[in-house]
């Protein structure tokens, strides 16, 4: 995949560009928002990795430009500005995604593959109502689950958690991104909310069958048949 | 400015000046009335003198028949319907005149004024003359003063009412748009409070004193603009300094991490201290948070959810976490619409059940009732009473020896947030336990 990293900070800009080229991904980094904007309005890119704050053109700018010409090319941003209001205003102007930094190395290749795997259509529109991982199956309509022929009872939070799991099935999915997709609050838990969570729904969707929620240790968790 | 009317400045003003300039009009009126009334009664003495002197001269001249001619005389011409004449012999027998009887007391001396009730009620005012021979003569003429005083006094109620009810009019009107102006200015005050930091009040070109009130108001707010402002600014700043060497730090241990295989000790320390820097970070998240919101610089959430929703939401939240340690979360719930920041809400109710999690023991139980009255409690040893108070100031600490890092900060962001929320923060002995109380007035 190709992707643009826009950073004029000379250590991060190399840092995310060798992880994402580590991670397999054709990276092309530059240090100015002008530079930024001029290449992600010519060249075809599977994702763009912007600092809020550049000179010249800073990263949401970048983002309004691209949206207001009807390109819908994921967008991450990466900021030091790390309130409630800043990230809000960060996903109004358009982009898809937001790290505050500094960030830890996972947490950034977990939302990049995120990004890169979501389908390109307007998801909301075009969500299927029915998820299905193996023998797991989640009605999001119906709000109903199943293991094979087992009907599963969850609480609202554990469906939820479910839900943006299957979304994201074969894909690592770190703890704030389960924070920020399953809960409508802002909030950093100095407790083990999400493993207590995670630990809950797993003794219901994985007791007595071939578990399908994995560990990934000091990263988060990930769905999927296979434990790698 | 929006409580009843008598309580009201402007209501009491617009009473009290038609009443003054009331008391004022009679004040300045009664000399003037008691001026007139005195002149009117000298001129008619000086008549009644002059006609009375007549006759006394012609009794002298030419003795009772001209003096009874006389008076026939001037009853029958009728010059006057008020001119009224009666003589009367020493037994009081009428002898000429137009009075029927002789309406006052007998024993009057000479030359005595007397005020009399005439025949046909109208009030009448004389001179009693003692004539020779036991005569007596009154010469009267009815009063001018009743029909003065009718007139004048019609005549000034109507003046005193107009004055009045114009006084009550113009007092109405100008505390009316008095009124109307302030409550705008107060309105606009409000919203600046409220968070409109750019909004100004309005000033007038005429620059009254309101006006000038106005700009030195706009002054104020232009400072705390420039305050809060220079907090948000700074802030940012604050962060943005702090998190790139921090940054920095975070890329370097990781970059070690990513060595091919490297010693289990180096591994171990490298991740205990990328855990140090995101615990320095969620310290110092929290305390600029604290910081923006005691200095009002906190942006209002554009969403706002009721009370109930998100207590429901962290009980739910942090139910499964408090069994997980072997204790239990009750939570009773009452329908409370207090609309309020979520995001900030949620901390609230995330320090304090963490808190009780923590440094607590036993049973967590968190209420709402409907008069939005939200307590955490615990049962454990809660805080021995001189704390109590300080529990919420900045860094203070109940227990130092067993409290975490950043525990000071925790219960002071929840004082902080219930402020926001025009609230308040009680802590208090729950026996066992201590129970945190926040209060919506």
């Amino acid at each position: 995949m190709r992707v643009l990293v826009v950073e004029d900070e000379v250590n991060t800009r190399e840092f995310v560009a060798r992880a994402l080229r580590e991670a397999g991904h054709k990276v092309e980094a530059v240090a100015s928002g002008r530079d930024g904007l001029l290449l992600a309005s010519s060249e075809p890119y599977d994702l763009l990795v912007l600092d809020r704050m550049l000179p010249q053109v800073d990263g949401l700018t970048i983002v309004r430009t691209l949206r207001a010409s009807n390109s819908n090319v994921p967008v991450l941003i990466l900021s030091a500005l790390g309130e409630v209001d800043d990230r809000v205003a960060g996903l109004r102007a358009g982009s898809d995604d937001y790290l505050i930094k500094p960030f830890a190395l996972t947490e950034l290749l977990a939302r990049v593959e995120a990004l890169l795997r979501r389908p390109r259509v307007a998801q909301d529109h075009g969500e299927a109502t029915a998820l299905r991982v193996a023998d797991l199956e989640l009605d999001r309509l119906k709000r109903l689950v199943r293991r094979g022929e087992r009907r599963i009872e969850l609480q609202p939070k554990e469906f939820a958690l479910l839900e943006y799991l299957m979304r994201h099935r074969d894909q690592v999915v770190t703890r704030t991104m389960l924070l920020e997709g399953v809960w409508d609050y802002h909030f950093d838990p100095k407790t083990n909310v999400i493993d207590v969570h995670i630990s809950n729904l797993r003794q219901k969707v994985d007791r007595e069958a071939r578990p399908l929620i994995h560990t990934v240790r000091g990263v988060g968790y990930r769905l999927g048949l296979d434990a790698n | 400015m929006t409580g009843p009317l008598p309580r009201s400045a402007f209501f009491r003003f617009a009473v009290a000046l038609p009443l003054l300039i009331g008391g004022l009009v009679a004040l300045l009126m009664w000399p003037i009335y008691r001026e007139a009334v005195g002149h009117i009664r000298d001129e008619a003495r000086a008549a009644i003198e002059r006609d009375g002197w007549d006759l006394e001269v012609e009794f002298h001249e030419h003795g009772l028949a001209g003096l009874v001619a006389r008076i026939d005389e001037r009853v029958q011409r009728e010059l006057d319907p008020g001119d009224l004449y009666l003589l009367v012999d020493h037994a009081g027998r009428p002898l000429a005149g137009n009075l029927g009887s002789w309406p006052v007391a007998t024993d009057a001396l000479d030359r005595a004024w007397v005020e009399f009730r005439s025949g046909d009620g109208h009030v009448a005012e004389g001179q009693i003359y003692r004539l020779f021979g036991g005569r007596t003569l009154l010469v009267a003429r009815r009063s001018p003063l009743a029909s003065f005083d009718r007139h004048l006094g019609v005549q000034l109620a109507w003046t005193s009412l107009a004055v009045l009810a114009l006084a009550a009019l113009a007092a109405a009107w100008f505390s009316w748009r008095l009124r109307r102006r302030l409550r705008a200015l107060a309105a606009d005050a409000d919203a600046i409070r409220a968070g409109d930091l750019g909004r100004r009040l309005p000033v007038a070109a005429g620059g009254d004193e309101i006006d000038e009130l106005a700009t030195r108001f706009n002054d104020v707010f232009a400072d705390l603009q420039r305050l809060i402002d220079g907090m948000r600014e700074l802030s940012s700043q604050l962060a943005h300094d702090l998190r790139r060497p921090l940054q920095a730090a975070r890329q370097r241990l990781e970059g070690l991490l990513a060595n091919p295989q490297p010693d289990a000790r180096v591994r171990s320390a490298v991740e205990t201290s990328l855990a140090d820097i995101d615990q320095l970070l969620s310290i110092f998240a929290a305390l600029l948070r604290l910081a923006r919101l005691q200095a009002g610089a906190y942006e209002r959430s554009a969403e706002p959810l009721t009370l109930d929703r998100v207590v429901g939401d962290a009980v739910e939240t942090y139910a499964p976490v408090v069994q997980a340690a072997g204790r239990r979360l009750r939570a009773r719930i009452g329908a409370c619409s207090v609309p309020v920041d979520r995001h900030l809400l949620f901390q609230l109710l995330q320090n304090l059940i963490e808190n009780a999690l923590n440094h607590g023991a036993g049973d967590i139980e968190v209420e709402l009732s409907d008069e939005a009255r939200l307590s955490v409690r615990d049962h454990g040893a809660g805080v021995p009473d001189d704390l109590l108070a300080r529990l919420g100031e900045r860094f203070f600490r109940g227990d130092p020896a067993r409290s975490s890092p950043g525990a000071g900060i925790g219960l002071a962001l929840v004082r902080a947030i219930a402020v926001h929320h025009g609230a308040r923060v009680e802590f208090a002995q729950a026996d066992p336990g201590l129970r945190a109380t926040i209060v919506w007035p």
